[in-house]
This record gives structure tokens, C-alpha cells and sequence, in this order.
């Protein structure tokens, strides 16, 4: 179990499961509690919950949140807060429910460096992640080092699955031109 | 020099992709950026790889989370048979029978185990809403998965491309043949997965245990429980139940 916020930032940021796990339970009953006021179905609630976490878990591995300035779920509720009125205006609701915007004010001001952003790929994005999809394992999982999580060389050679530097280096143009060859294959068979 | 201009553009790249850029070297790309075409055309490419994989993690993500999810009605959801009446019944039955003698009764139904326990492992790696104008024989197999016609879903994996055949293939046949019954060939597949440590390895260890389960091989079954409980998190919380009831 992990206590202190700043070791659970730690363990989220280098994609440890159980807390990852961990954060998800403690702080969904909580988040389920507060989005009844907005009269969402549980249904949604818990889509939108996952969404909201996803977000958050995403700005801790991009680095957007180096330490915690505020508790955890103060973080997840401004993160929620946004995609459920995001969802409600999807739904064309219009709530009778008073917004208790004294609670969520506070949050407004943290949630400004966040990301928000549902990612919506463009075509070519789409195919570059169709192609990136049927890579070998070890190459998706290098990439995803590098692009996802933002690893350095180092950070990935200290990972012990490669012995230099330069074979992390050899390894990941392999897997681009890998890559970038599957995309032209591709490409020309529709021409 | 040419070579040691590449080096540069290069480290360019990696470095604002790694978030190490000093002030210097972003002032550099964003030159490069405007004055290179071919500079640029990499430099799109690759934030467009940044955001595809974004996308591959948080599908993954949104696939885990329901996973936690599907575990928790034990703890704080109550499923629908959990009324009174139905506890009342239930009491009445374990009060006839005495809570010792159930097990006795019943006997270890494995079939029974299987079917509480078995779920058809959900597309989550193939977006079949995502290009639709593209009709590959990968989305026509997943297209036949999602709509539970799993004969048709395994004929077109098998049909596609040994270049263009993502490792997660072999799990999804794994899952087709368990719907159709054929559960050497499932046990086969997922056997391989475990073997070559491609993806879904702690998902085969709970198919390998329900297959086991349906045969009646307990010994096999507890085994694979035990490997998922020890190295994974998935299905963490189902795993000890059943292999509380197996043991």
C-alpha cells in the first residue's frame, strides 16, 4: 500500500498496476457520490469516472503533474467535473440540478495546466496506429516508451532490458523503419 | 558534415519528444521546422505516432478499468438476484441442508464453474468504428468477433497476412475456438501466448485455468490461478474465489 501521495505519483508515473489499481478504488465511490447530483445514470457515471482517470493518469505520465498541490481526488473531481458537463451537453440534457459550484471552484484554477483533450485521431493517425498495432510486441513497447511515456535512452537502459546505449538506439530505427515501411506497403496497395 | 547534421536533427527529435530540449535547441527546431521540409514531414510523422499510441494506451487503459470494474460488484454493487426474497430462499435452502453438507451435496460442479466464470475477453485492440472506407481482412475478423459470429471471426484470422499479423491475433483465435468449443486447439493457442510471452500472457493464464476447469484438471487449473495471483493484476480478485472453491 502506498501512503504518501508523492510515492503513489511515483508508482503511477512509472506505470505500477497495483496503484494504478489502487487510486481507481479509493477514489470511486467518492466520485460516484458527488456525479449523482448531476442526475447521470450509474452507467455513465462510472464511463465518465474511468474517462476522468485515464486524463488524470495521463498528465502524471506526461509530467503535466510533478507533485500533488492538492489531494488526489481533488484532482480526479476537476478532471470529472469537465467531461461531465462535456457529456450532459452531448446528451442535450438540460439539468435541473443546481450545480454546487462553491465546491468545484476551488478545483477550477488546478484544472487549468490539464490536459483535457479527447484524443480524435486524424485518417493518417489512424493509420499509423493500425500499423503501429501489428508491430512485434518489443517494438510497440519501446515506442511506447519513448513516445507515451517520454522515457530518455537512460531511462529506458535503467528499464534492463537493453545493455547500451546504442542498442536502444539501433533498436528503435529499426522499429520506425519497421514502421514506416508497413505504412508505404499499405499505402501503395490502395493506389 | 552532412552526417553530423543529421546526428543533430536526430537528437532534435528525440530530445523534444523525451521533454529535454534546452532553450537553445528548441530555438533550433523551431527553425529547422520552418526552413526543412523534409525536417518537418519526420517531425509530423512522429507527433502523429505520439498521438496513434496515446490512443493505442488509453484504449488499454479504458479496457483495464473495466476490468477493475467487473470485480467490484462483489464489494459494493449489489447484483439484481441480491434482494430479500431471494436471500430468504437462499437462507431457507442452506438452513435445510446445513452450511457443511452444501459443498457435499452439490459437489464440485466444474461445468457450472466454468460457466460463472467464463466471459468472452472483448475486442480491445481493433477499433472497428476507425476506418471504415478500409476493408482488411484484420476488421472484417474483428467485425465477425464483435457480432459473436465466431466461426467466421476465426476463418478470417487465420486468413490474415503472416506480415501484417499483430501478436494479439493469436489470443482472439484463442477466444473464437473457446466459443466454438474446441478447446485442445484454445488450450494450444493460449499454451503458445504464455510460452512466447506475447500479448495477453495473464489473460491466457485465466483462459488456461478455465479450460482446465472444463476438464476437470483441478491440479492444472489451481496452477494457473496461482501463476496469474502471483505476477498479475488482472482478475486478481475472480482468480482467489475460484481457487478457493477448487481447493
Amino acid at each position: 500500500m502506498y501512503r504518501r501521495t508523492d510515492d503513489i505519483l511515483q508508482a503511477l508515473k512509472q506505470g505500477d498496476d497495483s496503484a494504478f489499481r489502487q487510486v481507481y478504488e479509493a477514489n470511486r465511490d467518492k466520485f460516484l457520490n458527488f456525479s449523482k447530483r448531476y442526475q447521470l445514470t450509474e452507467e455513465d457515471a462510472v464511463d465518465i469516472y474511468q474517462d476522468a482517470y485515464i486524463v488524470f493518469y495521463n498528465n502524471i505520465v506526461e509530467g503535466k503533474i510533478k507533485q500533488f498541490t492538492s489531494s488526489i481526488s481533488t484532482y480526479l473531481f476537476s478532471i470529472g467535473k469537465h467531461l461531465i458537463y462535456d457529456r450532459m451537453r452531448k446528451n442535450k440534457l438540460e439539468s435541473e440540478a443546481n450545480f454546487d459550484f462553491a465546491v468545484v471552484k476551488d478545483e477550477e484554477s488546478l484544472a487549468s495546466p490539464l490536459d483535457f483533450e479527447d484524443v480524435s485521431l486524424t485518417e493518417e493517425q489512424l493509420l499509423v496506429q493500425k500499423h503501429f498495432g501489428s508491430l512485434g510486441k518489443k517494438c510497440q513497447e519501446l515506442l511506447t516508451l519513448f513516445y507515451y511515456r517520454g522515457y530518455t535512452i537512460k531511462d529506458i537502459l535503467d528499464l534492463g532490458d537493453y545493455n547500451s546505449e546504442n542498442v536502444v538506439k539501433s533498436q528503435k530505427s529499426r522499429c520506425m523503419k519497421n514502421l514506416r515501411d508497413r505504412i508505404n506497403a499499405s499505402s501503395k496497395q490502395y493506389e | 558534415m552532412q552526417a553530423a547534421n543529421s546526428m543533430n536533427r536526430e537528437d532534435l527529435l528525440y530530445r523534444y519528444f523525451s521533454h529535454t530540449l534546452s532553450p537553445s535547441q528548441k530555438k533550433a527546431l523551431d527553425e529547422l521546422l520552418q526552413s526543412d521540409a523534409d525536417f518537418r514531414r519526420q517531425f509530423e510523422f512522429e507527433v502523429n505516432l505520439k498521438h496513434a499510441i496515446q490512443k493505442t494506451e488509453n484504449e488499454k487503459l479504458k479496457a483495464k478499468l473495466q476490468g477493475f470494474e467487473a470485480e467490484i460488484p462483489n464489494k459494493t454493487k449489489k447484483p439484481s438476484w441480491f434482494n430479500s426474497r431471494n436471500i430468504a430462499i437462499a437462507a431457507s435452502v442452506v438452513l435445510l441442508i446445513g452450511v457443511a453438507g452444501f459443498y457435499h451435496f452439490f459437489g464440485l460442479d466444474h461445468s457450472a464453474l466454468y460457466e460463472d466464470n467464463f466471459k468472452t475477453y472483448p475486442n480491445t485492440v481493433y477499433s472497428i468504428t476507425r476506418s471504415d472506407s478500409e476493408n482488411t481482412v484484420e476488421r472484417q475478423a474483428f467485425v465477425a468477433y464483435e457480432t459473436e459470429d465466431y466461426g467466421l471471426a476465426l476463418e478470417k484470422f487465420k486468413q490474415i497476412p503472416a506480415d501484417l499479423r499483430a501478436d494479439y491475433i493469436g489470443f482472439y483465435e484463442g477466444q473464437a475456438l473457446l466459443n466454438l468449443g474446441r478447446w485442445d486447439e484454445a488450450l494450444q493457442h493460449f499454451t503458445d501466448i504464455v510460452e512466447n510471452g506475447q500479448s495477453f500472457v495473464a489473460e491466457s493464464h485465466w483462459y488456461l485455468s478455465l479450460i482446465y476447469l472444463h476438464q476437470k484438471d483441478k491440479t492444472n487449473a489451481a496452477k494457473h490461478l496461482k501463476t496469474l495471483m502471483a505476477n498479475y493484476t488482472y482478475n486478481r480478485d475472480k482468480a482467489k474465489a475460484l481457487l478457493d472453491k477448487l481447493n
